[in-house]
């Protein structure tokens, strides 16, 4: 089973990530802080390379979406939506009330993983449901 | 719903995979299809009851509860 031209592409331009991060790292082009460019660079090489890899080996020839999976995909998407924005409501008024109060820093945080974990989870849950829209 | 791909399918001896590659879905919404899980948007129904040797009315049966 050949791999899609797509994931090709991606594992190379994950491979360019990756070896331009090392290089960087070596060629000291930020000598305060060697390690800086790698950092940046390597997971986002890594992810390059990982996710064509583990799309190939779960998909193979199968589109890697349809109807199905986009729909799924959206619905995720507004459930989540809706939960960030409930949290968000009432973040506020716990604020407000003097109940709770949260750092800035530590508030866009929390959004950010609420939004982000609950998409996913919403979308795993209804792809084992079932889609009927 | 209920659907006659499965019976249809079996007919023509077709894989989920082969039926699935046909209308350009995965394996998955196949499965869902047959289940009565997922109802398809008209094009792909379309789709299905083509690769079928079908028609649409014929491959996908609606029950008056499922019209409410």
């Amino acid at each position: 089973m050949g791999m899609k031209q797509k994931y090709k592409v991606q594992i190379a331009a994950g491979i360019s990530f990756l070896l331009a991060g090392i290089a960087l790292a070596f060629l000291e082009v930020w000598p305060e802080e060697h390690l800086t460019p790698f950092c940046y660079l390597a997971p986002v090489g890594l992810a390059l390379i990982i996710i064509p890899l583990v799309r190939h080996w779960r998909y193979g020839d199968e589109p890697q979406k349809d109807e199905r999976t986009s729909n799924i995909l959206t619905r995720g998407f507004v459930y989540s939506w809706h939960l960030t924005v409930g949290i968000m409501v009432a973040l506020f008024v716990m604020d407000d009330a003097g109940v709770m109060t949260m750092t800035v820093q530590n508030t866009l945080a929390l959004i950010i993983l609420v939004a982000t974990f609950s998409a996913l989870i919403f979308q795993g849950y209804l792809s084992r449901k079932e889609a009927s829209l | 719903m209920k659907t006659r791909i499965k019976e249809l399918r079996a007919r023509q001896n077709l894989t989920q995979a082969d039926l699935a590659s046909m209308v350009e879905v995965r394996r998955e919404t196949i499965l869902f299809l047959e289940k009565g899980k997922y109802n398809p948007s008209l094009k792909l129904a379309h789709k299905v009851a083509v690769a079928l040797g079908s028609t649409i009315d014929e491959v996908f049966i609606f029950e008056e509860e499922d019209l409410h």
